[in-house]
């Protein structure tokens, strides 16, 4: 077990840096000239001398040689723009959109895990249609459309939670919770549908197994039979899935975050995007990727430790 | 084909979902022969009116009519959504063929596909956006490009389990060439994997599609699509909110219709064997 998480480990560094290449080649595969559009209509002389102090000038294997060594000090580059380095840039703002991820993965996982038990108790009754009902809303509505209906109904309706805006956490909690509210759940709803209909259909499968079968003929009450002998195995697929799930709340925080106006990482990688202000564009994609990876690497180690039935041998 | 046509009508998810979705359809083909689309006609003195007869979704802050924008904008936003969905079908399949039946290129193409799947696919779908430039081929490239590794890891798990089946060995044993053992031999038993999962995928693309033009930096105005409308509503919430529902609605409805018909594709085509694929895939 201790050498399956040793290697595990191992492997995450020639895949980060073949990520680190990838995104690269991503980036400086692109036609059109950053310099043109930093300074506008201004003079050829000027255009050079931008270019030089961008390092715009050096080739591209000069530049590749340069990225990947900045990647390995942890040197993301300075940006076009903000005249700071993407690395101060992107840190400053990763607690938003960390912090609006984690909520509605909190969010995801507190309300999507009960509906499924609720609906898989049984399967078909008026209850299970409700929640899969739901779920299905769940799954196809677009988080903006959701989070632009909770802002009509509870900010410009009953005016409870701001409509946008950011208030930093050191500025008192209650004010920093309630900008965190409608962003958070719009996100966390989407995917507590997606975690409902997975716990169900997980849970609907270990029901019909033996174990349960027997346990029910020793007149155990359903309540036990669900919570303590189902629910352990039940819930395995969603540990699984669990580091995808991040992901996509990950992905749904960039536009919520756009929004509801908060000043998280991901507004910031979007309007680098408009402005074509490449640093920022590549730090961000590899801060994300990285943070991905790493999730992905603490989901594989627990499962082994929550699964004892798989044996990590030589196949991986 | 009648048995497994009966077998897909007598399906709710199914039956519930292609009304809705034919009903979409027909309403978008239909409506441009009864009232006149002018999507990008401004008229100031029709600055957001509420919904009436002669503007049925209502009118924008350019005066411009709705459900012209909402009809039009909805053919730009279901056109992505085939050409992702067509573009991932065949890359995704040529990908998934290759891997799961060549075992040494296998854990390169693999390893590869896990790293494009650790970038956020929205963050990378707009950065690719705008190297590709802003016109709606590069968003449907772009969501090609993020969708196809989703797509080859589902269906590399399936040819790997139908490499092992006793009649791929008694093919390749009495010697049929490789090329015509994976499109003869081992591609159709594939098929209603690819159908199901690429039905989910025309609605993922659909959504991926308005998330990048809601940001703006997919389909570009004056144009419209169903993401660019409401990213014109959300500034203006309080005071025309008929802007924001009419395409949001639509967006819903959609990719609503197209999840309930990949539920019962899913249900009818080999339910077991498809559950089956799905534990493999996730792993």
């Amino acid at each position: 077990m201790l050498k399956y998480i040793i290697k595990r480990i191992l492997i995450l560094i020639p895949t980060w840096i073949i990520l680190g290449l990838i995104v690269f080649f991503i980036i400086n595969l692109a036609p059109g000239d950053p310099t043109a559009m930093l300074i506008g209509t201004e003079s050829v002389g000027n255009i050079e001398y931008i270019r030089e102090s961008l390092g715009l000038d050096k080739s591209i294997s000069e530049r590749l040689i340069l990225w990947m060594q900045g990647l390995l000090r942890g040197d993301l580059g300075d940006s076009f723009f903000l005249g700071r380095s993407v690395k101060d840039a992107i840190w400053e703002r990763l607690p938003v959109t960390m912090s609006l991820a984690v909520f509605g993965l909190f969010f995801a996982v507190s309300i999507g895990i009960p509906f499924g038990i609720i609906a898989a108790i049984k399967p078909n009754g008026l209850r299970d249609i409700l929640v899969m009902g739901i779920s299905l809303i769940g799954v196809s509505i677009p988080e903006f459309f959701l989070g632009l209906i909770l802002i009509f109904i509870f900010s410009l309706g009953l005016h409870i939670f701001p409509s946008g805006g950011y208030k930093p956490l050191f500025e008192g909690f209650y004010q920093w919770f309630r900008h965190m509210v409608l962003p958070s759940f719009s996100i966390g709803f989407i995917w507590a549908a997606y975690v409902a209909r997975l716990m169900r259909s997980s849970m609907l499968e270990v029901l019909n197994q033996e174990f349960i079968v027997t346990a029910r003929a020793k007149g155990q009450t359903e309540f036990i039979i669900v919570m303590k002998h189902a629910l352990r195995n039940a819930i395995l697929p969603i540990v699984t899935a669990s580091g995808i799930i991040f992901a996509l709340t990950l992905n749904g925080a960039f536009i919520t975050e756009y929004l509801f106006r908060l000043p998280g990482a991901g507004s910031l990688i979007i309007a680098a995007v408009k402005h074509r202000d490449y640093p920022i564009v590549q730090g961000g994609l590899i801060v994300f990727s990285t943070t991905i990876l790493l999730i992905n690497l603490i989901v594989d180690i627990l499962y082994v430790f929550i699964d004892p039935r798989i044996k990590y041998g030589e196949k991986s | 084909m009648s048995g497994i046509l009966k077998r897909f009508i007598a399906n709710r998810s199914f039956r519930t979902g292609s009304i809705i979705f034919c009903f979409i359809l027909l309403v978008m083909t239909i409506a441009p022969f009864i009232v006149k689309m002018e999507p990008n006609t401004i008229q100031y003195e029709k600055f957001l009116l509420k919904p009436s007869g002669e503007n049925i979704f209502g009118t924008d802050d350019f005066g411009r009519d709705l459900f012209s924008r909402v009809i039009v904008g909805g053919w730009v936003s279901l056109m992505i959504g085939l050409q992702v969905m067509i573009g991932t079908t065949i890359f995704g399949t040529i990908i998934a063929l290759l891997a799961g039946y060549f075992e040494k290129v296998d854990i390169i193409i693999m390893r590869f596909m896990d790293i494009m799947m650790a970038i956020p696919g929205l963050i990378l779908a707009i950065s690719l956006i705008a190297i590709l430039r802003n016109n709606s081929i590069a968003v449907s490239l772009a969501l090609i490009i993020v969708y196809t590794p989703r797509t080859v890891r589902i269906v590399r798990s399936f040819v790997l389990a139908l490499k092992e089946e006793v009649y791929v060995e008694a093919a390749r044993s009495i010697g049929v060439k490789t090329s015509l053992l994976l499109i003869r031999h081992i591609l159709p038993g594939v098929i209603p994997t690819i159908i199901v999962q690429e039905t989910f995928l025309f609605a993922y693309a659909i959504l991926g599609e308005a998330a990048i033009s809601f940001v703006g930096i997919g389909v570009q105005p004056p144009d419209p699509s169903w993401g660019n409308i409401l990213s014109d509503a959300r500034v203006l919430m309080q005071e025309a909110p008929w802007m924001v529902f009419a395409p949001g609605i639509s967006i819903m409805l959609t990719v609503l219709s197209l999840n309930l018909i990949g539920d019962g594709l899913r249900e009818v085509l080999d339910p077991k064997r498809l559950k089956g694929g799905i534990r493999i895939a996730r792993e």
